[in-house]
């Protein structure tokens, strides 16, 4: 493994000059292994702050066609003729995930009964058998943890044998599933993880058989389809209006004025459309994400 | 051996640069803009100078400014790195003038390589494989016929003032070459207003393939191995490796041989890389020369077990070159990926800001030949890691 950069923690990416930060290099004995070393330091390195390609690079290496070698300069245009959407894992890596995040969960879960000042003989236990959601996944395993690490069984029979040195509050995980590495960058979300490794970015809820039979339940929070909304982007004073309702707009076209910190900004059309209503006049206060009007 | 040098470059390139000469014994001397006055490669250089605002064009491309900051440090060479200043003659010029080694090829190599037409030309006479066509004028759709048929299936008939792939054909066989050519004709004299065409083989399935040349003053050359770059986008290379899983011995062979005379028809000396288009079957066209450190130096030095900027400043020192074509020995594969600072989920737009986390993995040898090298020269990488946490 070999990193040629010219950056460091807490540095600024500045817009005068070539946007790479670094050249990350590994060697092996064979292509493979070359490849190999490369998901992993690719997972192994930590960038926040700024945007950057490592899911592409990531996606890349585990692509058929690039492991295969038969490439050509067309590779990127030809297989990503859309542009890069992010990963969807296979189910093999994803049984790995939710292996290790059922376990590195429980080790969460029991330092949290561990919280000081609470009353004797009245700890709460922390169960084996747990519930892992991810990408439209859902797998239910039994944790047994032993010193070395943890042997979790997956209700098809299977058994996967997870060690890692992480504790909880690590946001790079080092784990060994069955000999294989796996490294993960692991966030917090309300009820489980927040993971990206091999490209791609997952939300993993670990819950109890209760809890995830009642999550179940729950209905799913569709995102609102604003396209035909005008939302107030920030909090502020409607000054005025320029349309009225049945006015046909041009993509451009000024719609109305919001006066916010002390400037006024001109909300416009993103596209030709008709306004179907308007639903706030010049004096309005109105929060983020308010309708100002409705097209049709 | 010099005792002092200047590398006229920022980022990674001119870190790179320092970690071998510090290896070597030699004291750096870096520049910065107003942009880079804390940068990574100011901090780890012994002496730095500020050579003006954060444009590069008011500052790293302005050859007096870096030219005085040669004389106030007394630096006795300059290594240009890759970009900015390191393929102008001019700037090379100014350093011979001067009396100041520059760490690259002579002037006259630069010049010759750095034109498309020149250096064509030049690859043919040095028996340099070159994309087959024909650069004259073609008078009608018959001509076009009968040049396509020399040239062989598939042709590419572009309009000599092209570009956007307007005025351009792709032809498989002669009914198509006849088509081909008057609608290019027709195309260019409409949006360019210069109906001039002409003719040339279209390569299918290509690959980039560069090699890796290494020249003394002395009139040595050799190649070392090749690096595969063909994961681009936008012609903006991503990933690249060496050696290239497409390549046999034998095809290694020839372009490097090619590539070596190329570079010692052109009185080349220093590192350099001639790059290659090569189709499905193998067969190699020469592309451009660049006459400098390539961004994907690494994975060649990670095959080899040879640091290309130590052999870069013993040639512009006037050192012959301790390796011989038969000490090449590529070993294991090499992979590179650059980190760009670009958000693939808006259509790879440049991102700019705070790195408020950067840690990379760290940097492990335990095998390999760029390992068994020097234990120094990794110590030094180490201790430059240190410093980026």
């Amino acid at each position: 493994m070999r990193n040629d950069t010219g950056v460091f923690e807490g540095g600024e990416i500045s817009m005068y000059y070539d946007p790479m930060i670094a050249k990350l290099c590994t060697w092996g004995h064979t292509r493979a292994e070359a490849i190999e070393g490369m998901r992993v330091a690719l997972d192994s390195f930590e960038v926040e702050g700024i945007g950057h390609n490592l899911p592409f690079l990531s996606a890349v290496m585990d692509h058929p066609r690039f492991v295969s070698g038969n490439i050509t300069t067309a590779f990127i245009a030809e297989e990503y003729p859309e542009g890069f959407t992010g990963v969807t894992l296979p189910e093999e890596a994803l049984r790995a995930i939710a292996a290790s995040t059922a376990a590195m969960h429980r080790v969460a879960e029991i330092r949290r009964t561990r919280v000081s000042g609470r009353m004797d003989n009245h700890e709460r236990h922390v169960g084996e058998d747990w519930v892992v959601n991810l990408q439209g996944h859902s797998y239910a395993v039994v944790v047994a943890a032993d010193r070395g690490g943890a042997t979790v069984r997956f209700d098809d029979g299977d058994t996967l044998r997870v060690t890692s040195d992480w504790t909880p509050g690590d946001q790079l995980a080092r784990l060994d599933v069955d000999g294989r590495a796996l490294v993960l960058k692991v966030g917090k979300i309300s009820g489980g993880f927040r993971i990206r490794t091999r490209g791609a970015d997952l939300k993993v809820h670990v819950r109890t058989p209760r809890q995830a039979e009642l999550a179940a339940l729950m209905p799913e929070k569709l995102p609102p389809d604003t396209s035909k909304l005008l939302l107030c982007p920030m909090p502020g004073l409607i000054v005025k209006v320029n349309v009225a309702p049945g006015d046909e707009v041009q993509e451009g076209q000024a719609l109305c004025t919001v006066e916010a910190m002390k400037m006024e900004n001109i909300l416009r059309a993103e596209r030709k459309g008709v306004v179907a209503k308007v639903n706030a006049g010049p004096g309005d206060s109105l929060a983020v994400d308010d309708v100002i009007m409705e097209f049709e | 051996m010099f005792k002092k040098i200047l590398i006229a470059n920022r980022g990674e390139i001119a870190c790179r640069v320092i970690k071998t000469a510090r290896k070597m014994g030699i004291a750096t001397v870096a520049i910065y803009s107003d942009a880079d006055r804390n940068a990574l490669h100011v901090r780890m250089a012994d002496e730095a100078v500020h050579i003006g605002p954060a444009p590069a064009s008011e500052s790293y491309i302005v050859i007096d400014k870096v030219m005085a900051a040669i004389k106030a440090t007394g630096a006795e060479a300059v290594h240009p790195g890759y970009g900015f200043l390191s393929e102008n003659p001019k700037f090379a010029q100014a350093l011979e003038a001067a009396g100041v080694a520059f760490v690259g090829p002579p002037v006259r190599a630069i010049e010759a390589m750095g034109d498309k037409i020149t250096s064509k030309k030049i690859a043919q006479e040095a028996g340099v494989s070159t994309v087959p066509g024909y650069m004259g004028l073609i008078a009608d759709a018959e001509e076009a016929v009968t040049i396509s048929n020399q040239i062989g299936y598939p042709v590419m008939i572009k309009a000599s003032a092209g570009g956007g792939g307007k005025g351009m054909r792709i032809a498989w066989n002669d009914e198509e070459a006849r088509e081909g050519f008057q609608s290019s004709k027709n195309e260019a004299a409409s949006s360019f207003g210069d109906d001039r065409i002409f003719i040339e083989k279209f390569v299918t399935q290509p690959r980039h393939i560069e090699i890796q040349v290494l020249c003394d003053t002395h009139g040595n050359g050799i190649y070392l191995g090749e690096r595969e770059c063909s994961i681009q986008r936008r012609n903006q290379k991503v990933i690249e490796e060496a050696p290239s899983p497409f390549l046999d011995e034998a095809t290694r062979k020839a372009m490097g041989e090619q590539a070596v005379a190329l570079a010692q028809a052109v009185g080349y000396a220093s590192a350099g890389t001639v790059e290659f288009i090569v189709d499905g079957k193998k067969n190699f066209y020469f592309l451009e020369m660049n006459t400098r450190l390539q961004v994907e130096h690494p994975v060649t030095e990670l095959i080899t077990g040879v640091d290309l900027v130590e052999q870069m400043i013993r040639v512009a020192n006037g050192e012959a070159l301790s390796l011989t074509q038969a000490d090449v020995k590529l070993k294991g594969w090499a992979m590179e990926s650059r980190l760009y600072a670009e958000d693939p989920y808006r259509g790879f737009l440049p991102s700019i800001g705070r790195l408020s986390r950067y840690r990379p993995p760290e940097e492990l040898a335990i095998e390999g030949p760029w390992c068994a090298m020097t234990p120094a020269s990794l110590k030094a990488a180490r201790s430059a890691c240190i410093m980026t946490r």
